[in-house]
């Protein structure tokens, strides 16, 4: 029995021992199943406290890291990032201010010029080229150029001065056209000083420049000197609203004009270049401008003087200038364009003197007066176009009558008539190219039908 | 001649206002829009405020601008020399104050 229990015991040990065989091999190869030697385990121990020492130190070295570390960190927050930054923020000031003063520098030498109180200066003016074909007188080309400085050194001052370069028979001219000063007193009063245009009528004042005068010629009555272009002297000038309606006024003192007495041809007649005055009576006028719409205004000037050179048989002869003017302006839907009128007229009257000379003796009834009305229509709302650059809105066309009446012996007496037929083509608002023909009719005299042509700009 | 001329003068006064106010009837005087020509010769149209602070000017510009002369586009001068152009025309067209501050805002705000 005791051999089969052994037997026994062998197959189950040799079983177990297949069972398990791959279990203890296993085993054997990871760690190894046998105790450590006791020169192992030291060296181990050895081993071991190494590491211990080496982790000791590199836990000390971190700690030294980390404290570094945050210092580093506590310094960029504070101390030594502000300097930094102290220091950067200096720099760019630095620079941006020498750089700004650098802009501010070539600014104010665009801006200053512009500022209230400082220089302000305009150019304007005009330009003209006249060819002018009248019967009885030869033809003839004419240029003038007149530029205007404008200066407004303060809100309220103006200085404004015209000069005209031209040309008249042989000679050149240099003019001053005109030169005053203005100050704005308040916001219906201006007073003005110098050679001004005059305010009598609207013609000299207002569209005389060739840009804006619609015709290639002046009135008769212009041209014939019943009122001249300007004045030296003082004014007062503004305008107010009247409910819906409109009132402007212009009274002036100045040298006013003097009295021609020494040719035959124009005895009688009144200059107006009187910029040394030929007596100590200044000369009194003014105008009245009332709208009663926009679009329409009615006018009332006079002028009124001693014209006679003090001291001379003259001395007491006076002058009454006065004259109305019309003027409208409007776009109708119903004619496709617009509509421009102005009428004007003058009478003058001035006191009968006695004129010798090397001619006889003569006298006569010293009056002399004028008259127009313009019309002009450029139909503004039309569309019609030829080819590519002509446009018939451009177009305009004027037509002036006017009559003259003078007086003096022989055929300065002459009634004066005529008519002119405009055509002009605006190639902007202030360039314009005019051609014109005007039929004259001179009781008792030679007549002196014209054509014209003309370019005229504006500044 | 006296006579004849004063009565010429008062019929076109007269006929002038009366095609005005019923010619007023049919469009308003407050225009919406104007054209100009510009720096190269072209036409160009310029939309005018129907609100706002330049309502007034542009009426005021409209109304006062082109009374002696054509309009001048806005376009052809700078802001400054509006201001002194402006104050040029307040004292040729007696103008009021009110009006010349009007318009070198609207011409201001235009150009
Ligand atoms: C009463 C008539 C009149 C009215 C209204 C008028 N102008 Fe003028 N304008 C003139 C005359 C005349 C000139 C030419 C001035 C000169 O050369 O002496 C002129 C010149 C000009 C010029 C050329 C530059 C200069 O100042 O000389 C401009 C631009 C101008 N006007 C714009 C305007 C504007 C904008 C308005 C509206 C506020 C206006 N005008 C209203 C008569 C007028």
């Amino acid at each position: 029995m005791t051999n089969i229990y052994y037997s026994r015991a062998v197959t189950l040990a040799v079983l177990a021992a297949i069972a398990f065989a791959p279990l203890a091999v296993a085993q054997q190869e990871s760690s190894g199943d046998e105790p450590l030697t006791r020169r192992e385990f030291s060296k181990f121990l050895e081993e071991y406290r190494q590491f211990q020492a080496d982790y000791g130190k590199l836990r000390q070295e971190n700690e030294q890291l980390r404290a570094e570390v945050a210092e580093l960190k506590d310094g960029v927050d504070s101390g030594s990032r502000e300097d930094w930054k102290a220091d950067f923020e200096a720099f760019a000031a630095q620079e941006r201010e020498s750089i700004l003063d650098e802009v501010r520098e070539e600014l104010r030498d665009i801006t200053d010029p512009l500022l209230p109180g400082k220089t302000n200066f305009v150019l304007g003016g005009a330009g003209v080229v006249t060819f002018q074909d009248r019967q009885n007188v030869d033809s003839t080309f004419g240029v003038g150029i007149a530029p205007t400085l404008l200066w407004k050194p303060t809100d309220r001052l103006l200085l404004e001065v015209e000069i005209a370069f031209g040309l008249t028979g042989d000679d050149t001219f240099v003019e001053l056209d005109y030169a005053q000063v203005s100050y704005l007193l308040n916001d219906y009063m201006t007073i003005t000083g110098g050679k001004f245009l005059t305010p009598f009528n609207t013609f000299w004042e207002r569209w005389h420049p060739s840009w804006i005068n619609k015709s290639a010629t002046i009135p008769l009555m212009y041209e014939r000197g019943l009122v001249g272009p300007t004045g030296l002297g003082v004014q007062v000038r503004g305008g107010f609203p009247i409910g819906e309606t409109k009132l402007n006024y212009a009274a002036y003192y100045v040298n006013g004009p003097d009295f021609e007495n020494t040719s035959f041809g124009t005895a009688g007649n009144l200059g107006f270049e009187n910029f040394r005055d030929n007596n100590n009576d200044k000369s009194f006028g003014g105008r009245v401008g009332f709208l009663p719409i926009p679009e329409l205004e009615l006018g009332y000037s006079f002028l009124t003087g001693r014209v006679g050179d003090s001291g001379s048989r003259f001395s007491g002869v006076d002058t009454f200038i006065h004259g109305i003017d019309l003027s409208y302006a409007r776009e109708f839907e119903a004619i496709k364009g617009r509509l421009d009128l102005r009428a004007e007229a003058i009478w003058v009257d001035t006191d009968r003197a006695i004129f010798t000379g090397p001619f006889d003796p003569f006298t006569f009834d010293n009056k002399r007066s004028g008259w127009f009305v313009q019309t002009a229509y450029r139909p503004t709302l039309s569309d019609f176009r030829l080819g590519d650059s002509i446009e018939l809105k451009n177009t305009e066309f004027v037509l002036r009558y006017e009559q003259l009446r003078e007086s003096g012996p022989g055929t300065r007496g002459a009634d004066h008539s005529r008519l002119t037929f405009g055509i002009n083509y605006w190639i902007r608002p202030n360039i314009v190219w005019k051609a014109g023909y005007s039929h004259d009719n001179v009781s008792g005299d030679k007549d002196e039908n014209g054509f014209f042509m003309q370019f005229a700009f504006g500044l | 001649m006296g006579n004849r001329v004063l009565a010429v003068f008062l019929g076109l006064a007269v006929v002038a206002t009366v095609a005005s106010l019923t010619a007023g009837c049919q469009k308003r005087q407050s225009l919406a829009e104007i054209t100009v020509t510009d720096d190269a010769g072209q036409r160009e149209t310029i939309s005018l405020p129907q609100e706002g602070r330049n309502q007034a000017g542009a009426l005021a510009w409209t109304q006062n601008c082109m009374r002696c002369h054509n309009l001048r586009n806005p376009n052809e001068r700078s802001d400054r020399e509006w201001d002194v152009i402006v104050h040029h025309m307040r004292v040729r067209a007696n103008l009021t104050g009110e009006e010349h501050r009007l318009i070198v805002r609207f011409l201001q705000s235009a150009n």
